[in-house]
């Protein structure tokens, strides 16, 4: 598989972005974990339940509700990195929002650089030296940060409005994309599966009618190819060895199952106004977008223009229903904890 | 009474050591591939199944151990940081035995220590927090903690240090660290022995 393209400006600024990167030192490991448990203590709950409701409760909703999300999963090659090393696309994401922020403040974000991103990221919850300081045992730590990351994705997928740009070339199974917030957008009804727009092209080692068929961005927001025994599974190459019919019946299937899942998907209660403006107050300063117009939806594709064709027409998930207001005992459990 | 929550015995120290010398640490340095085929490709080289799909990169070896490969910057799984496991974990029930947890690990430490050098040989370094040979960090982004912070929160409490011959090899530390109270002594102690192994040109 070859490298995703990626104009060289941006590619240039993640990298810097991702040199700045440093991991925790024992010190800074130590202080994190000591304000963690300090404010679990202070009310009354352990560092888990602290931890995860605090997820549940940072500020992810855009103040410009035109600005334009990204999302991001996995690593692309670089060409300025030795062959085998990757960048992660959290900077791709990060550069991106920078550089449109840059022509029209305001206009794009991606989940670290918002408010709550910024403050949950500042936990260091997948640095094991913080997993220790805070005497996390076995897999409690990894859960603990996995849950909380997956609650503010859900959340932040669930705030955005109109196309949303997704910074990877398929969404793997299992990944936090995937899971998440793909199931999230589709169920958003302000944002739904014709606004999931692929940053990258499909993959250029699929078959060419797999690429023009289920390289469209409709076809890419619900199915996975990379497990066949994972729900949502298409592969490429037995794809484009069907006959245009049963290519369509596949895709129809998909369709129908995306729908299905997507049917049980459970929106996470948004927080009342007075305590996203709590959060608000506490992490201090002001999420990128607060005026201005959305950013453009960065397609760099190379050579290939994904566009829905006979097969792939109508592929987009069935429309779903805006998901039930969850009941009253989650509500309950995201007020009057008093966090912030 | 403290509880030991997770303990592997020295021997299985020993023996994931000693798995851990027929590693090929320039390709683990430089990380791994996305998941997919070419990630379990990867990890059957060494012996490990992968565990995770993002973030950070864990597996288990055929000798039961889950590794964690830790990255040098967030987001992304390569380069590795670190390869990181635990083998015993002990916390106590309650804040009055905060001190007894340090006592009873220093009294298994030996053992550990001793299975280690099975596999290693004679460590450059073994001693306790207070030690006056305990090595110095070179600089602040050092694995190595400051001897402020060391001194001052008696951590890591037990500590041994080996460097494989071969340059890409890697540098193994076995520690025993604390975590779970506050400065101001809030909260119960619980501390693990574990092993990292860092690249030996780590900052």
């Amino acid at each position: 598989m070859s490298a995703p393209y990626i104009p060289e400006d941006i590619g240039r600024r993640a990298l810097g972005l991702r040199d700045a990167d440093t991991p925790a030192t024992d010190e800074q490991a130590g202080r994190i974990a000591d304000r963690i448990m300090t404010a679990a203590d202070r009310v009354g709950m352990s560092v888990p339940e602290y931890v995860r409701e605090r997820a549940r409760r940072l500020n992810v909703t855009p103040e410009n509700p035109e600005v334009k999300s990204a999302f991001w999963s996995f690593e692309v090659p670089h060409p300025d990195l030795p062959p085998g090393k990757a960048l992660s696309n959290m900077y791709i994401a990060e550069a991106w929002a920078e550089s449109e922020n840059e022509k029209v403040p305001g206009s794009a974000r991606y989940l670290e650089g918002t408010r709550g991103g910024r403050a949950l990221g500042n936990l260091r919850l997948w640095d094991t030296a913080v997993h220790r300081e805070l005497n996390l045992q076995g897999d409690e730590g990894w859960d603990l940060a996995k849950s909380a990351w997956s609650t503010l994705s859900q959340r932040y997928a669930e705030a955005a409005k109109g196309e949303v740009v997704v910074f990877a070339q398929t969404a793997f199974p299992g990944t936090v994309l995937q899971t998440t917030e793909l199931p999230a957008l589709r169920t958003n009804p302000d944002v739904g599966p014709d606004n999931i727009k692929f940053a990258y092209a499909a993959p250029d080692d699929w078959p060419p009618v797999a690429r023009e068929e289920l390289g469209t961005d409709a076809v890419r927001a619900q199915a996975q190819f990379a497990l066949e025994d994972k729900p949502l599974h298409v592969d490429p190459a037995e794809y484009a060895a069907k006959p245009a019919e049963e290519r369509t019946a596949v895709l129809g299937k998909l369709s129908a199952d995306v729908a299905q899942a997507d049917a049980s998907h459970v929106r996470i209660t948004p927080l009342t106004a007075d305590a996203e403006v709590a959060g608000a107050k506490q992490e201090g300063g002001k999420e990128a977008g607060a005026s201005g117009p959305t950013a453009p939806t960065p397609v760099w594709q190379m050579g290939f223009t994904p566009r829905p064709t006979a097969a792939a027409k109508g592929t987009s998930a069935a429309p779903v229903a805006a998901p039930e207001p969850a009941g009253p005992g989650v509500g309950k459990a995201v007020t009057g904890t008093g966090l912030g | 009474m403290p509880t030991v929550t997770e303990e592997r015995p020295p021997r299985a120290l020993a023996e994931e050591l000693r798995g851990l010398t027929h590693v090929d640490w320039t390709a683990v340095w430089a990380g791994p591939p996305n998941p997919g085929q070419a990630l379990d490709d990867w990890c059957a080289l060494f012996g490990w199944q992968p565990l995770t799909v993002e973030r950070v990169l864990r597996v288990r070896t055929t000798t039961g151990a889950d590794l964690t490969l830790e990255p040098l910057v967030s987001g992304g799984w390569s380069p590795v940081r670190s390869v990181t496991f635990t083998v015993r974990h002990l916390n106590a029930d309650s804040q009055d035995e905060n001190d007894l947890v340090l006592e009873q690990t220093a009294e298994v430490w030996p053992a550990y220590e001793a299975a280690a050098r099975e596999v290693l040989g004679a460590p450059e370094f073994s001693g306790a927090w207070d030690d006056p040979a305990f090595p110095e960090p070179p600089n602040d982004r050092h694995w190595l903690p400051s001897r402020d912070f060391r001194l001052g929160r008696r951590d890591p409490y037990r500590m041994a240090v080996w460097s494989a011959k071969d340059p890409e090899g890697p540098v193994t530390v076995l520690t025993a660290k604390s975590g779970g109270v506050t400065r101001r002594g809030v909260g119960k102690r619980g501390v693990m022995i574990n092993v990292h192994c860092y690249p030996q040109d780590a900052l």
